[in-house]
């Protein structure tokens, strides 16, 4: 199989920029935005030139493997790690000038939620709006009495569930603009799980709030996500709308006939593979363009493979693995 | 950072270290209950309270002020070294202080309110436990020694106070310099105890380079110029402006390292 034209950055925002009214390449309706983003352990490069484009009011899933860079990008994010290079907007204002102010605006949930498990929930609850102005007691009351968290239970005791809930609980009752999720489901179970991302992250969205959020599970990204970013290790294969995604990613296959056809003047074909009498091909960026082109070639038939999100997390990142094996 | 987030950045440390300080504060007191209940019930003992009287207390009193600071500047700071090491560290190593580190407050703020907190804890500790055992010291001497009137030693107990007061700057000094040492070796290590052995390092360094006039400053004077059989406090914890400032200019330094590393600081 060969790899032709995986870039990373903002190269798959083409086409499909606009989604429920927000223009993408417009600075003051991005509620993150990064620029190259680029950091460096040792020798190890954990994140490879990322540049993100999360628009306000959407719901933006961070795909990745294990290990891909997901929590480096969002620990940048909130400053807890600083860029080796690159720079990070929030909510139009960038961390090293304003980082007070986007911590008033912004909610994280680390994916070890971490809390002070000494603390009693009710304790953790007084303590947290201790630091919010915009602290809602109404909604903390009312996601509390939700959630069914036990108040003098100490953090200690609570299970995995539980804790998730509560720090969402001391996240969402500060009405923050813009909500950073990493790993949200981590080590809950499918029910926790499916509860977290079906109603918890939808409601927020459909709140108007912002909502970043990384996971490894495609399809809790796919179920709630309107946008997409496909990380693998430290860099951004593709991101765009879930729709115009799926719309643009494409495998198509055809006849060969014994004799395989010259690709290599095709534009973005993430991968080919090579079966006995035909061939399939996978375009990150499918258009009637690439219709005529393949036509030049003398495939006048071939057949469009619709692909789910799945499909393309999959081939985009072994394309990129084979990329990786082929240049090494 | 306004009033509420100050109140429960100091509420947070107060239930975080308040055992831990409490029994830091006993242990301070220890050597000189165990002097005292020796002296008391033990027969044996030459320095028997029970048989004191008011012109034997001012003695008493003045060796019990000694004892304590000498102990004081020796495993007192030893003991800072130990409980400053985990101000910091724990917080860092178990990844709660991510919690802190999401709040709209500076990294500074968080920082100064432990350092406050932690420091008046150990200058507490260390300075008013020289007042408060001497008290102790005295409350036992009275309810004890049958030939011992308050009325009667009230004005030699407000005299040795007095010295000890002189004796709580000096240590609550030399406390406060060792304890930005250690909370500057806490900032640094993840792990607590790497600072605890960093600050009980740096403190036999001190006392290597130091300790001589550490102990001259507070203790020696005293015994170089007493008479036989009589303590002369009057230069007991000398007041000498220069060690002090230069040791509150040492305490500063270790401070605003401390604070320029817990800004730089990753939270991988």
């Amino acid at each position: 199989m060969s790899i032709v034209g995986l870039q990373t950055g903002e190269a798959s925002l083409n086409g499909l920029r606009t989604m429920k009214g927000v223009n993408i390449q417009n600075k003051a309706e991005m509620a993150i935005e990064t620029q190259a983003l680029t950091r460096q352990f040792g020798d190890f490069l954990a994140v490879n030139g990322v540049s993100l484009k999360v628009p306000k009011g959407s719901v933006f899933g961070l795909l990745g493997i294990n290990g891909a860079g997901k929590s480096t990008i969002i620990k940048m994010l909130m400053g807890h790690l600083r860029p080796t290079s690159g720079q990070v907007t929030l909510l139009g204002r960038t961390l090293d000038k304003d980082l007070v102010e986007i911590r008033k605006r912004v909610g994280y949930v680390s994916e070890n939620r971490y809390l002070y498990e000494w603390m009693t929930v009710a304790e953790s609850v007084k303590f947290t709006k201790a630091f919010h102005e915009n602290w809602d007691d109404a909604k903390a009351e009312s996601l509390l009495k939700r959630f069914g968290l036990p108040m003098k239970k100490r953090i200690k005791q609570l299970s995995r569930g539980n804790r998730a809930r509560l720090c969402l609980t001391l996240t969402l009752a500060y009405n923050p603009e813009l909500i950073i999720l990493d790993e949200p489901t981590s080590g809950l179970d499918p029910i926790v799980r499916r509860d977290f991302i079906e109603n918890i992250v939808v409601e927020i969205g459909e709140e108007g709030r912002t909502v970043l959020f990384s996971s490894h599970i495609v399809e809790e990204v796919e179920r709630v996500a309107d946008y997409v970013a496909i990380i693998n290790e430290g860099k951004l294969l593709m991101t765009s709308s879930v729709d115009s995604l799926k719309a643009s990613v494409k495998r198509v296959r055809f006849a060969t006939n014994g004799t395989r056809p010259d690709l290599s003047e095709i534009p973005s074909i993430l991968g080919i593979e090579n079966l006995r009498h035909e061939q399939i091909v996978t375009f990150k960026n499918f258009t009637d363009e690439t219709l005529r082109l393949l036509a030049r070639k003398g495939i006048t038939d071939p057949e469009i493979l619709p692909l789910s999100l799945e499909d393309i997390f999959v081939y985009s990142v072994r394309a990129e693995r084979e990329k990786a094996v082929q240049e090494t | 950072m306004n009033g509420q987030m100050l109140k429960a950045l100091l509420w947070k440390e107060w239930r975080e270290t308040r055992w831990k300080w409490l029994a830091f504060y006993v242990a301070f007191h220890i050597p000189a209950i165990i002097g005292t209940l020796v002296f008391t019930f033990n027969k044996w003992v030459r320095f028997d309270i029970m048989v004191m009287n008011n012109s034997m207390a001012n003695q008493y009193l003045q060796t019990f002020l000694l004892v304590q600071s000498g102990f004081v500047i020796t495993a007192g700071l030893f003991l800072i070294a130990f409980f400053a090491g985990g101000a910091v560290a724990p917080e860092i190593d178990n990844r709660s202080m991510f919690f802190l580190f999401e709040r709209p407050i500076r990294r500074r703020q968080i920082l100064l309110v432990k350092f406050a907190v932690g420091a008046i804890q150990a200058i507490v500790c260390v300075g008013f436990s020289i007042i408060t055992t001497l008290s102790l010291g005295y409350a036992a001497l009275v309810v004890v020694a049958s030939g011992v009137t308050v009325s009667g030693t009230w004005h030699q107990f407000v005299s040795v106070l007095a010295s000890g007061l002189r004796g709580t700057l000096w240590t609550g000094v030399i406390g406060l310099m060792v304890f930005s040492a250690t909370f500057f070796f806490s900032v640094i290590f993840e792990k607590w105890w790497v600072g605890v052995i960093a600050g009980a390092v740096s403190l036999i360094g001190m006392f290597y380079f130091l300790g001589g006039q550490i102990f001259e400053w507070i203790l020696t004077n005293v015994i170089n110029s007493s008479k036989a059989g009589q303590l002369n406090l009057e230069l007991y914890a000398k007041i000498d402006p220069l060690p002090i400032i230069t040791m509150l200019i040492v305490t500063s330094a270790f401070y605003f390292s401390a604070e320029y590393m817990f800004g730089r600081k990753e939270m991988k």
